[in-house]
């Protein structure tokens, strides 16, 4: 009986070797993806390396769909792809018309993804491009974390993560995506891309106060007078009076800047365009009707007003 | 060696059996059909659940040191007693086949995905095999040392997430009363009613063990609705509805001292003692139901119900059976005791 007690132990451990460990030198270390479509579709994914002179390096799939390329993918190369510390994900236009469904249902499919990665779009250059620029040495960082603290530095907030990206299209049918662009060898935020049902449909221009509409960031960098003023603590409240629904917005700009009433008056002239850019595109990428839903309000009829009340107030 | 239990044990199977069946089972229901307002729904059916608790309660001590085949058979007859008996013990089997194939099922996706499911069955199935055998003692210690490694999960989880709550995904709030209605009857079939098994516990003559029944019950439902609150309040229901596990994602969200992250199979594993732990009590329950020698034959009799038969199976079925075979029949035992001691009164 004693030897029984010690075997059936033993026994487990040897019962579990189906488990899918593989050593760090086994596998792609997967910290970014670009999605191109060209015809067929691209996918590059940038994975660490174990070489000294480049921490990592660029390695390619190509196919009629998804499923073929991310085969394509697996089979070419003889690591299996590891996606836990995916942290980014650049789309196409071409791909986004296209519809990224399917890239999401793969990347779902992965338990080991943490879902929290950004999607940026990339307009008028391929997603491949912004890969290889975020790879290169004029990013300060390289490391796996190392994008998000790169698009902090260069005050670019308004990144989507894959969570609030599926949750809004879930919600509402109608998400939004920052695209960037290369210009002069200078990575640049370009217009907000609409998704509806996945596809890519239309191009926003008023990126950052869009954000700010949604609630999807904190900080606002304000043009007046060849000057930049940053408005930071963004506080974004909605509230729904008869038929109209009013944005209260608040925020907090540095001692050095006396006079907050021109900071005010531009502020509020931004924000009342992306209102009426919103209106012009007939999408409710404002996520309106969630809001109607919210408050037990019927979503079927329109919103007649939206007003916009800011306050911005000194950082004592 | 004789049978007993220390509170604390005691307390630690009423909280496994409590927690046992609502990752993956009931809470992907409850989410379906409460959506935003689930952990309403749990609360609701939290307080709701206190009825089949007392009546659990109150057969567990008037059966005294009888075990419960004893005291149906006293309180029946031989006859009735025996179908009773038969009923409860053919729906148990089954019941407990169902969590099997579930467990398997979660340890598989989660954990295991290249590893057979044969191979997890047996694997589970030898200490499964080995604590039931070795009695209720050792049961009731084996869940106090699980219990204790919970409650760290529990609070490195919660201590972790509750600043990642978003007050806007629990809107709109109390929008269809029925449906909150609909999911606490799911929630107290699946999670309440196993209770039962606490009739299976040795006679302890004092009676804090009962208090610890209690108090562990309103501990145990709170930890529910505050993981029922945080999925929704943290992921929104539309996130979490797309998951097959969606407590399972929302620990995805947990980094400790934003250090260690990539922790949620760590953080999960509370999930397989819950498990691990209804089963154990389960056929422990059934074993001493008729005098079961042979364990063994028990354990194959739910191996060839799990693999063979339960792939297809609707849950439905197991939602019905637990409200029949753990609710009304001890409302009957119940009246019947009842009957029965105002008759001696009055003879």
């Amino acid at each position: 009986m004693k030897k029984i007690k010690w075997f059936l132990p033993l026994m487990i451990i040897f019962l579990l070797c189906g488990c899918n460990y593989h050593e760090l030198n086994d596998i792609y270390l997967v910290s970014a993806l670009s999605l191109d479509y060209d015809n067929e579709y691209h996918i590059s994914l940038l994975v660490a390396s174990d070489d000294e002179e480049n921490s990592t390096r660029i390695i390619e799939g190509h196919g009629k769909t998804l499923e073929e390329t991310f085969f394509h993918l697996n089979t070419n190369y003889n690591k299996p792809l590891y996606l836990g510390h995916l942290n980014l994900v650049l789309i196409d236009e071409n791909a986004a018309k296209k519809g990224i469904k399917s890239l999401f249902k793969i990347i779902n499919e992965d338990n080991e993804t943490k879902k929290n990665f950004y999607l940026i779009l990339a307009q008028n250059t391929t997603a491949r491009e912004v890969l290889t620029y975020l790879s290169s040495e004029k990013v300060e960082a390289k490391e796996i974390e190392g994008f998000s603290k790169y698009l902090t530095l260069e005050n670019i907030h308004n990144q989507i993560t894959y969570n609030t990206y599926i949750k809004q299209m879930k919600e509402n049918n109608i998400s939004t995506m920052t695209s960037y662009t290369i210009k002069d060898d200078k990575l640049e935020t370009s217009n907000l891309g609409i998704f509806q049902n996945y596809h890519l449909k239309s191009w926003a221009k008023e990126t950052n106060e869009t954000m700010v509409l949604n609630g999807m960031t904190k900080e606002y960098i304000l043009s007046l007078h060849n000057q930049s003023v940053i408005i930071k603590n963004i506080h974004v409240k909605k509230k729904l009076s008869n038929d109209s629904v009013t944005f209260y917005i608040r925020g907090k700009i540095d001692s050095s800047i006396k006079d907050t009433k021109e900071v005010t008056q531009e502020f509020k002239k931004n924000i009342e365009k992306a209102i009426e850019e919103s209106k012009r595109l007939n999408l409710d990428y404002l996520r309106l009707k969630p809001f109607l839903y919210d408050r037990n309000k019927k979503t079927n009829q329109p919103v007649k007003k939206l007003n916009v009340h800011i306050n911005v107030q000194i950082d004592r | 060696m004789k049978k007993s239990l220390t509170k604390l044990e005691t307390a630690s199977v009423t909280y496994f059996l409590l927690r046992a069946c609502f990752m993956g089972i009931s809470f992907k229901l409850i989410l379906n059909t409460a959506k935003q307002n689930s952990y309403l729904s749990v609360g609701l059916g939290s307080i709701l659940g206190f009825i089949p608790l007392f009546l659990y309660l109150f057969i567990l001590r008037k059966k005294k040191e009888q075990n419960l085949h004893e005291y149906i058979t006293r309180t029946f007859g031989k006859i009735i007693g025996t179908i009773i008996e038969i009923i409860f013990f053919c729906f148990t089997l089954f019941y407990l086949s169902y969590l099997y194939h579930e467990f398997t099922r979660f340890v598989q996706i989660e954990y295991l995905s290249k590893t057979p499911r044969l191979l997890i069955f047996f694997a589970f199935l030898i200490p499964l095999f080995y604590l039931v055998r070795k009695g209720i003692n050792v049961i009731g210690r084996v869940s106090l040392i699980l219990l204790y490694l919970s409650i760290i999960i529990i609070f490195i989880t919660f201590s972790n997430l509750i600043f990642q709550i978003n007050l806007s995904n629990l809107l709109p709030i109390l929008k269809s009363s029925k449906e909150i209605f609909n999911s606490a009857s799911l929630y107290i079939g699946f999670n309440i009613l196993p209770l039962f098994f606490l009739t299976v516990l040795p006679y302890q003559k004092e009676e804090h063990h009962t208090k610890f029944i209690f108090w562990t019950y309103i501990l145990g439902s709170i930890v529910l609705i505050m993981t029922a609150f945080l999925t929704i309040a943290i992921l929104g229901f539309d996130l979490a509805s797309t998951y097959t596990y969606p407590e399972f994602h929302l620990l995805k969200q947990v980094s400790v001292i934003g250090v260690l992250g990539h922790i949620e199979s760590i953080l999960a594993i509370q999930g397989i003692f819950d498990f691990f732990m209804i089963l154990t009590i389960g056929f422990y329950f059934l074993t001493t139901f008729f005098h079961f020698k042979y364990t063994i034959s028990l354990i194959f009799i739910t191996f060839f119900i799990t693999y063979f038969l339960f792939p297809n199976l609707d849950t439905s079925f197991i939602l019905k059976g637990t409200y029949l075979i753990y609710f009304i029949l001890p409302i009957i035992l119940y009246l019947v005791s009842l009957l029965k001691k105002t008759n001696k009164k009055s003879s």
